[in-house]
């Protein structure tokens, strides 16, 4: 990042504000509403997200990219908002649910099927809207990351605090619940 | 019988490309991880060996489809109103600007 856009930033030039929330912000709202906060609560997460990014922007010092620093923020402040909540979810050992899909020379044990069948519902979206619920947060949080809004792995990495290889297990595991769930609910038409 | 069948056709593409083959070769547990990670192979050596699977390999192919399907779709899904954002982003600008005198 260059130093006049990080002293744009320290002075909160309000053109350079403008600029940055409009290239950001969709990306941090698809986070947001993908790990199912709305409405108020998912304005108070970006605001008060923004607010922490521009209390410690002399920590920032643009060694990432802004929407990968912010991103971070915002992932905290859900997790965050959730501890208060009380929610104790316990997830399963990712890795032995990859290993345990293929044998041991590398070959699926159970082919995933052509996904074809799927597109032709109509009530697809709504399907994959209940079964991205049924992921748990860290899932849904790598699944947001990678699949929506097709962020680098690395980076993905550095925002949860993950290894690739966890990461890779855990996108693994998202998905072979997702196709499970929506072949359920097809199968329930 | 899909499962041999493909077995069989990995086999044959692993004999014709020849002794080397064994280690150019990727198995489907390589190649989930690898579309999972969306890591671009750096190499034109590691993205033939990439693609090279996915189209002989049915299976790795499905998941490969399924992978994009549902990105594409949670995508759109997830996507906020540009009229939305419009609101959000004039009212954090509000918010964070450098306040006048």
């Amino acid at each position: 990042m260059n130093k006049d856009l990080l002293e744009g930033l320290k002075n909160r030039d309000a053109k350079l504000l403008e600029v940055i929330f409009a290239d950001v912000n969709p990306y941090l709202m698809k986070i947001i509403s993908a790990n199912r906060v709305f409405g108020e609560n998912a304005e108070e997460i970006l605001q008060d997200s923004w607010a922490t990014f521009f209390k410690n922007i002399d920590r920032f010092e643009g060694r990432s990219q802004i929407k990968v620093f912010v991103a971070g923020i915002v992932l905290n402040k859900i997790r965050e908002q959730r501890r208060q909540q009380k929610k104790l979810v316990v997830e399963e050992d990712p890795q032995k649910i990859f290993d345990a899909a293929f044998d041991s020379e590398g070959w699926w044990m159970h082919e995933p099927d052509d996904p074809q069948a799927l597109l032709e519902s109509k009530e697809f979206l709504s399907f994959l809207k209940d079964c991205l619920e049924d992921l748990s947060p860290t899932q849904r949080e790598a699944f947001v990351l990678r699949e929506v809004d097709s962020e680098k792995s690395e980076e993905i990495c550095n925002i949860l605090g993950i290894t690739v290889t966890h990461l890779g297990v855990l996108l693994f595991r998202a998905k072979d619940k997702l196709r499970k769930c929506l072949e359920g609910r097809m199968g329930t038409i | 019988m899909g499962k041999l069948l493909r077995k069989i056709w990995h086999d044959l593409y692993y004999a014709l490309a020849g002794e080397t083959a064994v280690s150019f070769a990727m198995h489907c547990k390589q190649v989930t991880e690898q579309t999972n990670l969306g890591v671009r192979p750096s190499t034109l050596k590691a993205q033939l060996r990439y693609w090279l699977h996915l189209s002989v390999c049915q299976a790795c192919k499905n998941y490969y489809k399924f992978s994009q399907l549902v990105g594409q779709k949670a995508n759109a899904l997830f996507a906020a109103s540009p009229e939305e954002l419009q609101r959000l982003n004039s009212l954090l600008v509000e918010q964070f600007k450098k306040k006048e005198g």
